[in-house]
């Protein structure tokens, strides 16, 4: 249900960003959705469909969503590595194996991956998410 | 091409019906930050206001343990996550999540944490919003300024010792800088009274100076209350307002109350 909460703030971010614009009409909205957030994109749509209808600038508008995979980079030793080694590592720590999924924190805060999870190569906790954190609007389509 | 950070326009639709958010700075820390942060939360609670209490101190998030929640997660809602309550206060804490794990986290990443815990809290409609910063004059202490809008005033604690007082002179520059109205010091173990006498075992730093110095009106003097550490043991949180530390914060509710009109 965290999907609703972040459609809550595409939609109301949307409309502002069309009010500040001068906007008449939003008609495509492109949201990036990192892939650390572990967000549903079936039901970001849904919410997002939902909750336009309460803005008349919005009414007509596409949400258009797609994941952007995520990237860490050790700041200890240089390596570098990908969301499918993080997301293992998450499943294992909350949901008791490697291929299981389950709610988890770093659904809601992705910052707390450098908790729960250490570098591949030499076991540091301090990395950073070079991409793929969480969710940016990356372009809005609107008629004046 | 810019990108848009939905965040900032939720966060600013979060702390609309807020009426007032009170930061509890310090600069340094040991000071007894969140303690008093819990007990004035507690406290404008029992006077009949709508409250709640943000821990956003990042590496040592205490306040579900000061009032008995680290066992408690926030609600998830169509609406954003619903902040645990007890006593009445409204509670989110970074340490709901991490649990008892470290929080190793660089500047960027702090911030994206504060605004992403800022972003999906609903609080709701509140009267007060306490915030506990964490110790320092760094990323926390400035996204928190930057991204609560609407009124909002700070407490800066410390104990009386030189070396202390120079550190927090550090972050009422800050808070002066930033344009946020410092609306009290408070000295925290100001003294201990042994045998009817006060023994001033930290040090005795001019705190009254300092508040001269930087316009402050009001000095809170609060002494050592080993009725405190008794009640944090026990995690008995109700009885942090039986204490001498809670009835010295009874003049922070006073300068408060003049802030926002009391619920019916």
């Amino acid at each position: 249900m965290h999907e609703w909460s972040i459609a809550e703030s595409i939609v109301v971010s949307s409309a502002k960003i069309a009010q500040e614009h001068g906007a008449s009409k939003v008609v495509k909205v492109y949201v990036k959705v990192g892939e650390l957030s572990q967000l549903e994109l079936e039901i970001l749509k849904l919410a997002t469909n939902e909750l336009k209808r309460e803005y008349d600038v919005l009414k007509n508008a596409e949400f258009l969503f797609e994941i952007e995979e995520a990237v860490f980079k050790c700041l200890s030793c240089g390596f570098t590595w990908n969301f499918t080694n993080v997301k293992k590592r998450i499943n294992e720590v909350f949901c008791g194996s490697p291929d299981k999924e389950c709610d988890n924190p770093v659904h809601y805060v992705p910052d707390l991956v450098n908790s729960f999870v250490k570098c591949p190569k030499c076991g540091s906790p301090d990395f950073e998410i070079v991409k793929g954190r969480g969710v940016y609007i990356a372009k809005i389509d609107f008629i004046k | 091409m810019k990108f848009y950070d939905p965040r900032d326009a939720i966060i600013k639709e979060r702390f609309r019906n807020i009426k007032y958010t009170v930061l509890i700075g310090s600069g340094k820390g040991g000071v007894g930050k969140s303690t008093i942060s819990a007990i004035l939360a507690l406290k404008l609670s029992r006077e009949g206001f709508n409250v709640g209490l943000l821990d956003l101190d990042l590496h040592g998030p205490v306040i579900p343990e000061i009032l008995g929640l680290e066992n408690t997660e926030p609600e998830e809602s169509k609406k954003g996550l619903v902040p645990p309550e007890t006593l009445g206060v409204k509670v989110m804490s970074i340490g709901f999540f991490a649990k008892n794990e470290a929080i190793p986290l660089r500047g960027k990443a702090k911030t994206n944490a504060i605004k992403e815990l800022l972003a999906i809290t609903n609080w709701g409609s509140l009267d007060f919003l306490v915030v506990d910063l964490p110790p320092g004059t760094g990323d926390e202490t400035l996204t928190s300024v930057e991204s609560i809008n609407g009124s909002k005033g700070a407490l800066i604690v410390t104990i009386p010792s030189r070396i202390s007082l120079s550190v927090v002179e550090r972050a009422i520059s800050l808070f002066s800088d930033l344009k946020v109205p410092i609306l009290a010091l408070i000295n925290n173990m100001a003294y201990y009274v042994i045998a009817g006498e006060r023994a001033f075992i930290i040090g005795e730093g001019n705190v009254f100076s300092l508040a001269n110095k930087y316009n402050i009106e009001y000095v809170i003097e609060i002494p050592f209350d080993f009725k405190i550490a008794k009640a944090l043991d026990e995690n008995a949180p109700e009885k942090l307002l039986e204490t001498e530390v809670a009835e010295r914060i009874g003049k922070i509710v006073e300068i408060l109350k003049s802030k926002v009109e009391r619920r019916s």
